[in-house]
This record gives C-alpha cells, structure tokens and sequence, in this order.
C-alpha cells in the first residue's frame, strides 16, 4: 500500500463531513439487542472524525459514499439511516472480542438497547482493536478477561507527544508536526497493526513513566495494551511489551570467601556476626573450596547462622540421630515386605541404578565397592523415608553427588540436601509442572530481554525444552563439578532474587544467541548444540552475565508487569483481582484509585484461560 | 551444501530406565560401551548415517529419560518419530511387564503408522535372565511387531536392529511415495517426502 494516507479535509461550516479513520470493508454488523435473526449482509464499517468527535459507521454493502483517488470523504447525511449503523465512540461501553474467534466483535453502548456485533469475514478484529486502544484508554473487566471497558478519550497532548517519540517522522519524513505522525501511525497501523500497536504503546507507557518520574497508576493497564494486541493475533502468544532495559553493566565477579574472611565473620562465641556480608561475598564470588563443607551448612540453612558453638553441636548430635532413625526405618525392610512393597521396590532399584551411574568417572565415585556409592545410595534411600511424597526422582541423585563429595558424610550430606531439595523441590512434580513453568519462566525473561530471540526459540517445536536439563538438576551437567558448586552457592545465597538459576539459562542462552539464530537452527540442531556445550562454558563470565540481567530487569523494574515482576522477587504491582468484586464499581474506578484496585491487564492474561504454560512453551505434543 | 544422503529417519529409543537405552545407542553410533555412563536427563539425539542397497540413511535416533515422572516431557518427542525402539532388559521382569505401558503411551502420542520394534538387551547376561525368548516373542507376535534380544555391552545384534527397522521404514515409505505418484517411478525419491506430515523442524532437518 503505497498510496499517501486519507487525509482530513477542513471543510469550513460543514461539521458534518469527517475523515476516515479506519476502514474494513467485509463486517457483518447488527444490533444484537434489538433485531432478531434476520440476515445481514456485509458491509463496510469505518471509523470517521469529526469535529465532534470519533464516530463508528457501518454501511451495508460496498458502497463508498465518495471517495476519489486516495481521499475518503465521508458525509454523515448521505447515509440511508435504515440500514446503516452509527454511534460516537463515547457512547461505547465495552467491547468483547471473541475468546475463540478472533473476528468476532461485539460492542455494547451505554445504552442497552444498542449491542452490536460484528463479524470481520476476512480479517481478525486486531487493527480495529489496536485502533480503539490508540485513542482510548480502556480496562479490561475483571468479570470477563475479554472484556475492555473504554474509560476515555486519551488527552491530544499526551497522544501528540508521544506520536513525536514514535520515531515515524524521523524515518519517514521531515516534518515533525503531529498531524503527520497520526496519518503514519493510521497507515502502518493499515501495514503492520499488530507490530505498530505493540511500539506505539510501549513507547506511550514510556512517556507516561519517563514524564511522570514514578510510576503512573495507569502505566501497567497501557502496557497491557501491547501485550493484548498481540494475543489477540496469537492466542497462545505471550510477547511482553516492548520494555527498555537500560543498558547492561558486566561487573568482573570477585574473589571467592576466604578463610581469613571467614575468620572474621566468628564471634568468641562461633555465631557468624553478618550473615548478609557473608552471602554477598558468595554470590560475587564464591567460596574457597576447602572452606565449602563449614560454610554450607549455614548457606542451605542445615544450620542457623547465629547459633553458637556449642548449639551448633547440639543441632548436630540431634540432626545425627534423626537421620539414623530415618535410615534404620528402610534397612529394617525385611525381604518379606519388600515382595509386597512394589513402591518401595521401585523406588529402590531406581536408586540402585542411578547410583551405579552417577558421577563415576570422577575418583571421587569411581571404581567397585566404592564407599562413596555406598553413602549416595543410604542417603538417597533415607531420603525416601524422610519425603515418602516424593520419593525419588532422576536428577536426584546429581543435585546429591556434589553435596556429599564436599561433606564427605552422611548426615551433614542429607541434611544439605534436603535443604537443596527444598529448594527446588517442584523441579520433581508429578506432572512436571514445575518444570514446565519454570521453562514458560525463561521464555517470559527472554520476552523482556530479547523479544526477537524469545520468539525464535518458541517458534521451535517443542519449544524450550532443549533447557530442561539444565534446570532440573541446576546446571550439574554443563559444568565441572567446581564450576557447579559456584554456580549453586551464588542461587543458593538467594541474591539477587530468587530464580538467579533462571538468569544463568538467560547469560547461556544469549551468549549462544548468534550460534543459534545465525544458523537457523532447528530444534534438533539448537538442542545439540546446548548439550555439546557441556563443560565449555565459561563460569565466571556467565554469572557476570546472568547478575548483569537480573539488575537490568531490576531497574526496569517499574515497567515490568507483575508476572515478571515475581520471577524477580519483587512485589506485584497489584494484587490479584476480587473474583467476587462488584463488577459495576471497577468500571467507574477512578485512575488514580489505589493499586489494589487497578487493572491488572498483565497477569490476568498471563493467566488467561486462553493461555496455559504447554502452549506457552510450544509442548503441543504433549 | 550438497545432501549426503537420500533419506533422513527419525528413531526413538524407549522403555524403564536402566535397560540400556543410552548404552545401545552408543553402540551403534559410536561402537563402544562404557559400564560408567550417566543417567539420560531429558533428551539427546545421535546420528549415523547407513549405507542400504545403493542408497544412504541418515537415522537420527532420540534417546529419552525413561522414569515415569518425565513421561509429559519425553511423549512430546514421539510425534515426529518414524520407528520407535521399545527396550526392555532381560535380566528386568519388570521392564518387560511395562512394555504393554509403552506400547500405550505410543498408541496415545506417536502417529498411528509408526514402526515399532521390541528389543530385549542384556541378553549376554544368561545367568540373570528373568525373560524367557519365548516371551518376548510371543509378546511381539501380540503387536505384530518385529523382536530381538540384544547385548549393547557384548555388541550382539544392535547393527541388526536397527538395520531391520530401517528397512521396515523404508519400505513403507517407498510404497507410499509410489501410492501417491506412481508416474514419476522410483528414481524421483525425495529424503524430505516423509516429513510432509511432520512438524517442520523435522522438515528443516532434512535440509541441513
Ligand atoms: N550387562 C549389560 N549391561 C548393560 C547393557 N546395556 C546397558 N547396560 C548397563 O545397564 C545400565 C543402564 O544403562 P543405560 O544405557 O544408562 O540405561 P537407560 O536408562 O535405558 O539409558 C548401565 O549400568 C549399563 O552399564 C548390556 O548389554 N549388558
Ligand atoms: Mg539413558
């Protein structure tokens, strides 16, 4: 479409002739209040300015009252009023797309005798909805997630300003005037809706947030705008709004804890006196590997950083024996029971079996009879005893091998794994649920950071699950068992959130980027490529990196929506929406009501029934 | 890049874990076994391209996690598959018993003309054998499906296996490129032709 876009034509003393707006020429359009089933045929429908004010028109068939060359002059009067649909934009109450059909439209007017529907027959509703957006600042409902409610006409200022920010003119031509940034916008809203809805409105919700210094109570319900836009084109498309990130800053990693350090942070007592200090010196840089079995205890919270010498003895001894009570519980399985006991037996032999391949090339676990397998499989068995829900899981025994080379024995070993294990307990759901969400998590991260590569990697079937590896068992088998322990002492120090292990997959994932999308690979290709980078990775620069990411996305912070906000650690912006609040009364809230009130576009469609985590991460065989 | 073969087969190894999945796959790809493998987490893929009559087979064979627990995560693999390598372990009542769970976890997610086989590996280890032959016959018989007892460790019939199901494969697709366009003659044979139905990364794979 290279045609100059329509423009007004000022027509002094004649209010009654506009512009158009928006054009879609086959829409089935009727009252849906008033006439029964009666047919209908298609039409045109249009959105006209004029000086009064925006007004939506629809003609049945094809005729265009005048249009000459490029100009579209539309005349409110030589419509035949019987056939055709008009109503001023303001008068529209709501709107509804169609959850299943994307070129279903209704629109109810404050008046209820006037509900129209209308159906696109060749497009989807999308550019008439990125329109409606635009112009008007909408909510949706929190009755009905397909729901927007049109609060009001978006201030000339606020529109013109951010049109000049919009970049259009500087690419497109030399006049700056607002006017020609809105007949750009309307065009390549024509060209390209979806992708000029999603820059427009990232780069309004800029403006709101950069012109307001803090944060503006409406800023998250027009940054939903831009990632609505783009479900409604893809339903199970999650692509969040084009956020800035300022820009990275890598900072060189630090020396890991020192035993002089460590010295240091004893009080006469043995308590350690700045827990805090300590855990930041970790996540810098690790800890000094002799210093690894002390310092453990206290990282996974085996035991309390400001218990005493002679407490910690006592946790010990107690510890101790709870172990063993635990462990005499399984060995006193007679053979008799165990013929009876297919879960124990299963459980059992799956232990045995992931045992006798876990780890032994290092000496550590190498060899027969190795004592050292003898503890991993005590251990792992106790554990069974100790969380009978979840028994044990593949992965299991890798997330223990590291913690039991360090402590060199049995309890402490199964205590610090339990803890671990706490920790990313849901990576072993029944239904993998867990995982499945935390890969979902990574693609939402990459959204933010990299909208391009994030779509990429979904686009392949199936999608992220060439990462599952590496978050099951937290990077245990793409490092050496050192780098490993770094890495885990930095997620475990809980700073500076707590999904940094997702942060590490990210520095990985855009280290690699250029390997992956340069090459066009496919899955098969992407996913050999990131398990062949087993043991290849440089440990120090990806924790730079993964930190990097995580403080960029920090000081994003404000233009984050909630679910990522989340994944961060940071309070949600607003809290979940009342399923039982008055719908009437969200619909007259005022905007700067109190966030709890506030729409809450994102997570709502993070979590709309449109949407679930399979089609997220593209496990469309599953 | 000129292709290096004429046709590209998708395999999929499956069955308990600890019945030597990932061993049989390294036999065949690299002709070696190692007693010290570690645990298959998710997924991984080998290839080895065959020579068969004249014409050159690329087989990418996935090798999948086999706990019950990872089941949601592996049957999004089974769909693009051609031939799917059920593996039990001789010396393993119970991983025999389960071949009835996989074959239904096939039915439930692979495409309906899939090739299946049954394996029986550890077959070198005769003193421990807990599955007659006569079973795993039998069973196959059940499913009309070929069988073989196997040994990854000793190297018995691991070439053989998967060189039958090759051929089963094939076979199959020939007769079904034939069906669908009898005029251009067996000479028009594209490796791409059996993706058609498949996801498109398998389509691009074929390109490479
Ligand atoms: N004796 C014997 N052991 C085998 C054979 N194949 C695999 N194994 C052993 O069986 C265990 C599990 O093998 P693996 O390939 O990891 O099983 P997977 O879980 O099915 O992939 C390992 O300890 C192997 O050494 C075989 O042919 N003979
Ligand atoms: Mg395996």
């Amino acid at each position: 479409m290279n045609s100059p876009e329509r423009e007004t034509m000022q027509v002094p003393g004649q209010p009654s002739v506009g512009v158009e707006l928006f054009s879609q020429n086959g829409v089935v359009m009727r009252n849906q209040a008033s006439r029964s089933n009666e047919d209908v045929c298609p039409g045109t429908l249009r959105i006209v300015q004029y000086s009064s004010g925006k007004c939506f028109e629809w003609h049945p068939a094809v005729s265009v009252s005048s249009e000459e060359g490029d100009w579209a002059v539309v005349s409110k009067n030589d419509s035949n009023s019987d056939d055709t649909i008009s109503f001023d934009v303001t008068r529209i109450k709501e709107y509804r797309v169609h959850p299943k059909n994307k070129r279903k439209i209704v629109f109810t007017l404050r008046d209820p005798r006037e509900i129209y529907g209308a159906v696109f027959q060749t497009d989807s509703v999308d550019s008439l909805v990125a329109y409606i957006r635009q112009f008007y600042r909408t909510r949706r409902s929190t009755r009905d997630h397909h729901t927007y409610k049109i609060i009001e006409e978006r201030t000339e200022r606020t529109i013109q300003k951010s049109f000049c920010d919009l970049e259009f003119d500087f690419t497109r031509g030399k006049s700056s005037n607002p006017a020609d940034s809105v007949r750009r916008l309307i065009r390549d809203f024509r060209q390209k809706p979806i992708q000029t809805a999603l820059e427009s409105a990232a780069k309004i919700a800029d403006l709101y947030r950069y012109e307001n210094g803090a944060l503006s109570s409406e800023t998250p319900e027009i940054l939903s705008h831009s990632e609505e836009s783009v479900s409604i084109a893809d339903e199970y498309q999650i692509v969040s709004p084009t956020i800035k990130l300022p820009p990275r800053e890598i900072l060189s990693r630090g020396n890991p804890l020192s035993y002089e350090q460590w010295l240091q942070f004893h009080d006469a007592q043995g308590r350690i006196t700045n827990s805090e200090l300590v855990k930041k010196i970790i996540y810098q840089g690790g800890i000094s590997s002799k210093l690894r079995a002390d310092v453990w205890k206290y990282l996974l919270g085996y035991l309390p950083w400001e218990a005493t010498t002679a407490e910690q003895i006592e946790i010990r001894n107690s510890k101790e024996k709870e172990y063993n009570r635990m462990k005499l519980q399984w060995q006193m399985v007679t053979p008799a029971q165990e013929a009876r006991f297919s879960d124990f037996r299963d459980r059992k032999s799956l232990i045995e079996k992931d045992v006798n391949r876990c780890d032994r090339s290092l000496d550590f676990y190498a060899g027969e009879n190795n004592s050292n397998l003898k503890s991993l499989h005590n251990i792992l068995m106790t554990y069974i005893m100790y969380n009978f829900d979840l028994g044990y899981v593949q992965g299991m025994s890798d997330l223990l091998a590291p913690i039991l080379f360090i402590m060199n024995n049995e309890v402490d070993a199964f205590w610090c794994f339990s803890a671990f294990m706490d920790k990313v307990a849901s990576n072993f759901d029944v239904d993998q649920a867990g995982s499945k969400r935390q890969l979902l998590h990574l693609h939402e991260l990459l959204s933010v950071m990299d909208p391009k590569f994030a779509e990429y990697l979904k686009n392949l079937e199936p999608g992220y699950l060439f990462c599952f590896r590496w978050l099951l068992v937290i990077f245990k088998r793409e490092f050496s068992y050192d780098d490993t322990m770094t890495i885990w002492e930095a997620f475990w120090t809980g700073i500076p959130g707590p999904n940094f292990h997702l942060f590490v997959g990210l520095a990985i994932l855009d280290t690699e980027k250029s390997a992956i999308m340069d090459s066009h690979s496919n899955f098969a290709e992407t996913l050999k490529h990131i398990n062949e980078l087993a043991m290849k990775i440089d440990v120090n620069s990806t924790l730079s990196k993964a930190d990097a990411i995580y403080r960029q996305l920090l000081a994003a912070e404000v233009s984050l929506p909630d679910p990522i906000r989340t994944i961060l650690g940071l309070e949600p912006l607003q809290k979940e929406p009342n399923p039982l609040s008055d719908s009437e009364s969200d619909a007259e809230d005022a905007p700067n009501s109190s966030p709890g009130h506030c729409n809450n576009g994102l997570s709502q469609s993070f979590n709309d029934d449109q949407f679930d985590i399979d089609t997220a991460i593209m496990l469309n065989y599953m | 890049m000129a292709k290096t073969y004429d046709y590209l087969f998708k395999l999929l190894l499956i069955g308990d874990s600890g019945v030597g999945k990932t061993c049989v796959l390294f036999r065949f790809s690299e002709d070696a076994f190692n007693s010290t493998f570690i645990s298959t987490i998710g997924i991984d893929f080998k290839i080895r391209t065959i020579d068969m009559d004249g014409k050159k087979i690329k087989l990418q064979i996935w090798d999948t996690a086999g706990q019950e627990r990872f089941r949601t995560i592996t049957t999004a693999y089974y769909r693009g598959a051609m031939g799917i390598m059920l593996v039990y372990d001789i010396t393993n009542e119970k991983s025999f018993d389960n071949i009835k769970n996989w074959i239904r976890n096939i039915e439930e997610n692979a495409s309906a003309d899939v090739e299946k086989m049954l394996l029986g590996n550890k077959c070198e280890l005769e003193d421990r054998r807990a599955v007659s032959k006569e079973r795993g016959e039998q069973l196959a018989i059940e499913y009309g499906i070929k069988f073989m007892e196997i040994s990854a460790k000793n190297s018995i019939n691991v070439e053989e296996a998967f060189f039958t199901l090759a051929r089963d494969i094939r076979t199959k697709t020939e007769k079904k490129l034939e069906a669908s366009n009898p005029s251009k003659g067996n000479h028009q044979l594209k490796a791409t032709e059996p993706s058609k139905k498949q996801p498109n990364w398998l389509q691009r794979c074929s390109l490479i």
